[in-house]
């Protein structure tokens, strides 16, 4: 079971406005960006600041204050704004690759270790601005980050060891994520959503549940009163708050293959496996209702024998 | 090594002229210095009777069976919903702001699988940076925001256009230009006497932010003064798949707001080819790898005349012959654009 990661302070980017972000981040589902491109927009950032600031990323928050799809308005069926692409050599109009983008707003938490930490509040305020500067200039899940209009500037914080003075600490922190929403991962509903299925459904699989998680079912409730008069009335199950399908990683399809032995790879120098999207559920949750900072930060796994890449968050471990 | 160089299969480059989307305000052309008096443009819906107008088509043979049915076709109105954005009533200014960020790292290519075609690259365009220093391409990029391109139709009919351009740092502007646009041609690159410093300037600006020396930001603000009430043109969304009766006609807006989309200012922006094949009778048009032009739909660069941006590119990193000066500043503004250049075979 991974976990994760030691965490001992916090980077906080706050507001960061996101134009055109990728909203398409599996073959299945459709909307806030996927969580590897979070985690892949991390590692970018520690690459850069490699040599530059002492400090680690080790986790990954986001919470989202605003989205907005780029769909049409009006009607009951939504579909993609596109991009009309400059024609061809031959002057015909170039084909649509259809691609949906979303305008976003967001808080990134970072969860971080170094010896940044230790350093002065001058330090720590500045190193906080370089990397704010950094992301700035770089694409967040193919999205363009615009100019901010932040009344906050980026923090960072090292973590009290005491309990209660930490506690305080992450008091402070909510209030500045708030008003927004963040992504944690729920897959003990999908298990027991699957149970449930099964108990009346035994053939019932992971996905027929992930599906059935994923929508509103109605169902029709009838009752009689004492006179035999029947009364219908309409029940839903979205009772577990604001449920969403999510893509967490990667499985992979075939073996690892050497580095530079599969064709038009994107990179020579790094062994290459054909991979598919897996899924799972996640819950959009209230800043406010965040008991720790573990609960929201996101990080990875590999297990290369079990072939399994995959977003992790440790939400349910302190329900 | 250059016998075994061949291009990468997977070639990307990021576009490093990085727009926002463009808003729409409303307001006075007398107060336009006043932050507080421009009021967001909302896109309105509208319902016309319209007539039918378009081409009917008559076969001889049945002239006299399908006159009535002709007729029918004319007489029914032609209803239709469609979005309009105007400036309000009494206001005669329309107000278009959005930013542009220049990004460092030209020619660095975000993906690319062969390292020694990646050095070759990186080499020459190396070479080019240290000999022109991309004083050309910036000039002709701050042109295109001074002459106030981006505005697009809404620019044509205006009686008077003007631009200002500030660099920001750190969220507080530093330098502030203002041009009068409509004194600035579209056609060519020569600027009046009175814009002159300020295009020198903005361009050596944005050269450097290429070459990775600064970071740039820019805040562009146009004012076109078009009239009491005037229909502004925001731009239009593409919708596949549009069900039936939906509208005809939809605009982008932004949290409500009307809007340029950003790929449309960044088309404005990077609109200075002229040295394709051509070029006296369009003037300036988009720099695209085939030359080509939506509006027209014909590509200027045909790969059969040797100056498509792959040919050139080839020549230039494959078999070293480096083409004409003004082929090479396409070349760069073609990888300052940004897509996927990769040869699959």
């Amino acid at each position: 079971m991974p976990k994760l990661p030691q965490i001992d302070g916090l980077l906080i980017v706050p507001r960061l406005r996101i134009q055109n972000a990728n909203a398409i981040s599996s073959p299945m589902t459709w909307g806030f960006p996927s969580m590897t491109a979070f985690l892949g927009l991390m590692w970018k950032l520690e690459r850069l600041l490699a040599g530059d600031i002492a400090v680690v990323f080790n986790g990954i928050g986001v919470v989202c204050h605003a989205f907005e799809p780029q769909v049409s308005r009006g009607g009951f069926t939504k579909s993609f704004c596109l991009t009309r692409n400059p024609v061809g050599k031959d002057g015909g109009s170039a084909s649509i690759v259809e691609e949906g983008r979303v305008h976003l707003e967001v808080t990134l938490v970072f969860g971080v270790v170094g010896d940044i930490l230790m350093a002065s509040t001058t330090e720590r305020e500045a190193a906080a601005a370089h990397i704010a500067g950094l992301l700035a200039r770089m694409r967040v899940a193919g999205g363009t980050v615009l100019p901010g209009v932040s009344p906050r500037s980026p923090q960072l914080i090292a973590l009290e060891e005491d309990e209660e003075k930490q506690a305080a600490q992450i008091h402070a922190v909510r209030r500045m994520l708030l008003p927004g929403s963040c992504l944690v991962e729920r897959n003990d509903l999908l298990e027991r959503r699957h149970q449930q299925l099964q108990a009346t459904t035994p053939a019932t699989s992971r996905l027929d549940a992930w599906l059935d998680l994923a929508r509103t079912n109605w169902r029709s409730v009838v009752a009689q009163d004492e006179n035999g008069t029947e009364t219908v009335t309409w029940q839903h199950d979205r009772t577990d708050g604001w449920v969403v399908p999510i893509p967490l990683g990667y499985a992979g399809l075939a073996d690892l293959e050497a580095p530079g032995t599969v064709l038009n790879a994107r990179d020579t120098t790094t062994p290459f496996r054909f991979v598919e999207s897996i899924y799972g559920i996640g819950q959009w949750v209230g800043a406010h209702r965040l008991k720790n900072m573990h609960q929201m930060l996101w990080y990875s796994s590999a297990d290369d024998a079990a072939g399994m890449y995959r977003c992790c968050n440790d939400f349910t471990q302190y329900l | 090594m250059s016998t075994a160089l061949k291009t990468a299969s997977v070639l990307a480059f990021e576009r490093k002229l990085e727009p926002s989307d463009a808003i729409l305000f409303s307001g006075n052309w007398e107060t336009r210095n006043t932050e507080k008096a421009w009021g967001a443009i909302a896109i309105r819906e509208k319902s016309v009777r319209g007539t039918i107008s378009n081409r009917l088509h008559l076969k001889d043979k049945d002239k006299e069976k399908d006159a009535a049915k002709l007729d029918a076709a004319i007489e029914n109105p032609n209803l239709q919903t469609v979005d309009v954005a105007t400036l309000a009533a009494g206001q005669d200014t329309l107000k278009v702001s959005f930013t542009v960020r220049v990004l460092p790292g030209t020619g660095q290519p975000s993906a690319c699988n062969e390292p020694a075609y990646r050095a070759k690259l990186l080499a020459t365009v190396e070479a080019y940076a240290r000999e022109h220093t991309f004083a050309e391409l910036g000039r002709r990029y701050a042109f295109n925001l001074a002459n106030g391109r981006f505005l697009w139709r809404n620019r044509m009919g205006a009686e008077q256009v003007e631009v200002c351009i500030q660099r920001l740092e750190n969220g507080q502007p530093s330098v502030t230009w203002t041009v009068d646009a409509l004194q600035f041609p579209l056609r060519s690159f020569d600027a009046p006497a009175a814009g002159n410093a300020a295009v020198d300037e903005l361009g050596a600006l944005i050269a450097q932010g290429l070459r990775g020396e600064t970071h740039v930001l820019l805040q562009v603000t146009a004012f076109a003064r078009l009239g009491m009430g005037q229909e502004v043109f925001p731009s239009q969304e593409l919708i596949l798949d549009r069900g039936r009766g939906d509208k005809s006609k939809t605009l982008y807006d932004v949290s409500g707001v009307a809007g340029i989309h950003s790929q449309k200012v960044g088309n404005a922006i990077r609109s200075i080819d002229t040295w394709y094949p051509g070029a006296d009778e369009l003037g300036p048009i988009a720099v695209e790898p085939y030359g080509s032009v939506t509006t027209q739909g014909k590509a200027y660069r045909q790969p059969k005349d040797k100056v498509d941006f792959y040919t050139l590119l080839d020549n230039w990193m494959l078999k070293d012959k480096v083409p004409a000066l003004e082929q090479q500043h396409f070349v760069m503004a073609v990888l300052i654009r940004g897509g996927v250049f990769g040869d699959k075979e």
